[in-house]
């Protein structure tokens, strides 16, 4: 009890102490009323309201991703996350925001696997760059820095760094910056992605599990590459656009089918849940499986080389 | 979780009325209750009093994945008479919703996904009622 007090004075101290939520709706206030120069980002079109929506929400695939490999038995590494020592280099808003997924991507992982030491070197990169794109405000880096230093409050990391993402992107959507959210749901993807292919390339005898969750995210590199076209008349998305089309045919030789079947309620921990027995079935043939991860390593490796 | 997230929940009630608006407190809250699952995203609704039918509502796009237990947690803001239903759809066909036969509303639901795909959540307020309510997405790994 005494332990738990102690806690929770030192949150609130933190949280009265820096007295943040104030400056924070005045700085809000003021990107609102700004005029950023988002270099070569700056585009006319925008996204149709379904496409966003998706898009938005792809952004959670990674968490799952890496619970998936963990549920697997897969060990943590972190040859498979981005190094953070050299951000700086990410001198313009659109490498800045695709960089700025794929470090939010590694934090899902670290997060995952309770990997709080990294999570601290992976924040630091993700501040400079959230400052740098004017998206600070959504990142309470003290919070998250005394959450990672506890070892036992792991999940409120995860839901608060998760939630801070969901609100960026949120807020760049509605602010006429949906480029910008585009890019960043762009590289979270492919970090997991990444990770997960790394994985398999790696693996003597490749998890069946992991394969068909790979094989299943043909019909979001389809939407990813659908969103991409939209921005295509800035080079440099022309150019991610065209990466990212490269993914979509290496998944040529992926093919889906679906079981019919009729659904089922059943009872998991303490909630009605409806079982899904409508099933679908995806193969990825080897030769198909390794084009699509060596596509991916090249097409990341380009991405955090920027 | 559920005692780490209050932790945090009460923490940031400290700041209520700052950098937080109502909404988002209430997603705090709300995500106390979603148990050992683990939060991926939570979608705000706000309707007014509608005597159209059926009643106007909110839609969202979701990725679900083959293999995963996906949980519904819902929450209504005080002040507001009404009470949300969230139904989950596969293109035009319902799979499941929180509104029982018998009229009550359960606050959290599930779907076992054996199909990845785009699935539409709706979002409503019962009897057209004027409401404001979250609706937590979190899905429950596997042991």
């Amino acid at each position: 009890m005494k332990k738990l007090i102690i806690i929770l004075a030192a949150i609130a101290i933190v949280f009265f102490g820096c007295d943040s939520g104030k400056n924070k709706k005045e700085n809000f206030g003021e990107i609102l009323g700004d005029d950023p120069k988002l270099d070569s980002t700056q585009v006319s079109e925008e996204l149709p309201t379904e496409a966003q929506q998706v898009l938005q929400n792809i952004s959670s695939s990674p968490v799952e991703m890496a619970a998936l490999l963990q549920s697997a038995g897969v060990e943590f590494s972190e040859r498979y996350i981005a190094e953070v020592k050299d951000v700086d280099r990410y001198n313009t808003d659109f490498k800045r925001a695709v960089n700025l997924g794929i470090l939010g991507a590694d934090l899902g992982y670290l997060n995952m696997y309770k990997k709080t030491g990294p999570v601290m070197n992976n924040m630091q990169a993700i501040r400079k760059l959230s400052e740098e794109l004017r998206v600070q405000q959504f990142f309470d880096f003290q919070t998250i820095k005394r959450l990672a230093t506890n070892n036992e409050n792991i999940d409120s990391l995860m839901y608060i760094t998760l939630q801070s993402f969901n609100n960026m992107d949120t807020y760049l959507q509605q602010n006429g910056r949906s480029e910008i959210s585009a890019l960043i749901i762009c590289g979270t993807w492919m970090e997991g992605m990444y990770i997960a292919t790394q994985v398999l390339k790696e693996a003597q005898t490749p998890n069946p599990e992991i394969v068909e969750r790979i094989g299943d995210q043909k019909e979001v590199i389809e939407n990813l590459t659908t969103m991409l076209s939209y921005y295509k008349n800035n080079p440099q998305f022309k150019t991610l656009h065209d990466s990212y089309a490269r993914i979509l045919s290496a998944y040529d030789g992926v093919t889906k089918t679906i079981e019919q079947g009729e659904p089922e309620q059943r009872e998991i921990d303490g909630i009605m849940v409806v079982v899904q027995n409508e099933i679908s079935h995806v193969e990825v043939p080897d030769e198909t499986l390794e084009t699509i991860i060596l596509t991916i390593e090249e097409v990341r490796n380009n991405l955090i080389r920027l | 979780m559920r005692k780490a997230i209050a932790l945090l929940v009460i923490a940031l009630t400290f700041m209520a009325g700052n950098a937080f608006a109502q909404s988002d407190e209430l997603v705090n809250t709300c995500a106390l209750n979603i148990g050992n699952a683990t939060y991926m995203k939570d979608f705000k609704v706000k309707l007014q009093q509608s005597s159209v039918k059926p009643p106007p509502s909110s839609k969202f796009s979701i990725l679900m994945n083959k293999g995963t237990i996906y949980k519904l947690n819902t929450c209504n803001a005080d002040g507001y008479a009404g009470k949300v239903v969230v139904e989950l759809y596969d293109g035009t066909k319902k799979l499941t919703t929180n509104l029982q036969p018998d009229g009550e509303l359960k606050e959290a639901f599930g779907f076992f996904c054996q199909k990845s795909g785009v699935y539409k959540i709706r979002a409503y307020f019962k009897d057209g009622k004027e409401g404001a309510a979250v609706v937590i997405l979190s899905f429950m790994q596997k042991k």
